[in-house]
């Protein structure tokens, strides 16, 4: 069971695994990405950031929604990643019931789309057109999406940002 | 309440604060000092933290460099009578582990810590990029 999906534009990274495997009591993490299995460098700078004890896998979005939904992980306490809104979307529609929530922490600073289609709905997530489309979409589908960078942050849901910035 | 002072030649300690806000949000518990920077006299700076410093209190003083002055400044301060921790020779893991422990910072945590980030300076491996293992393998693994 996935007990959070976060999306992160730096993907694993440093502490933040650390600290939010600890608060989650996780044993696994999942990066879901299309791009990242085929990068043997990227694969590697993502082992180094994945902390002692915690297992990776660095699959394309489809195979990590098979992992997802097979029948071994059910008891298993897994965190996943993914580095768009686009990408976590597509996640939780492959794999209903077996996701517990989605947390848009950091989106958009790096996907040199431009500057100037893009909201920004707080301080760390920026969305394009395309990106703005999927997070509304993400909140109608019956599970807790919200910011929260880091666990001292209180949870802000996407709906209350979608309304601050009236789009 | 835990507590932390970052004693340094210069603006390292600056430095190293901002490194922890950036990565952890949890930087309020830091406080600075960036020594020789000016005429000020620090050692009243290092009296006052370990003054602050109440029995219900968990205190670690972070030193840049074993032989340097702030670290001899601080040991004849004699902090350890208060129970504060001294590290010197930190690096940012060090600083990290102890702002975000979730556990009491006992002897035998702070060791823990010391000893874990000193492994953490290291050269960059240059050997051959060793493949990854083939997939069932490693879902097999995932799922153990």
């Amino acid at each position: 069971m996935v007990i959070q999906v976060r999306v992160d534009d730096r993907l694993i990274h440093g502490q933040v695994a650390l600290v939010w495997t600890k608060e989650l009591r996780t044993s696994g993490i999942i990066v879901a990405n299309d791009g990242a299995p085929g990068n043997d460098v990227l694969r590697m700078t993502l082992q180094m950031a994945t902390p002692t004890g915690q297992k990776l896998l660095v699959k394309t979005i489809a195979d990590s929604a098979r992992i997802i939904n097979d029948e071994r992980g059910r008891e298993k306490r897994i965190f996943a990643l993914t580095n768009s809104v686009r990408d976590v979307l597509r996640l939780v529609k492959a794999c209903p019931g077996n996701i517990h929530s989605v947390n848009i922490a950091n989106a958009g600073r790096f996907d040199n789309s431009d500057p100037a289609g893009k909201v920004r709905l707080c301080s760390t997530i920026l969305v394009n057109p395309d990106e703005l489309a999927a997070a509304k979409e993400l909140v109608t589908l019956g599970l807790p999406v919200f910011n929260q960078v880091i666990p001292e942050n209180r949870q802000v849901p996407i709906q209350e940002l979608l309304d601050a910035a009236k789009v | 309440m835990r507590k932390v002072l970052i004693a340094t030649h210069g603006y390292l300690a600056d430095g190293i604060k901002s490194s922890v806000s950036i990565l952890t949000g949890k930087e309020s518990c830091v406080t600075c000092i960036n020594a020789y920077v000016d005429e000020r006299d620090y050692s009243g700076d290092l009296a006052a933290f370990i003054e602050g410093v109440g029995p219900e209190d968990e205190a670690v003083i972070f030193t840049d460099i074993y032989g340097g002055s702030v670290n001899q400044k601080v040991v004849s301060l004699k902090p350890e009578e208060k129970g504060i921790f001294v590290i010197t020779g930190f690096n940012l893991s060090a600083v990290l582990g102890v702002v975000l422990s979730t556990e009491a910072l006992t002897p035998a945590a702070v060791e823990e810590i010391v000893t874990a980030s000193a492994r953490q300076l290291m050269q960059m491996p240059k050997k051959k990029r060793v493949p990854p293992p083939p997939d069932e393998q490693a879902e097999e693994a995932f799922f153990a």
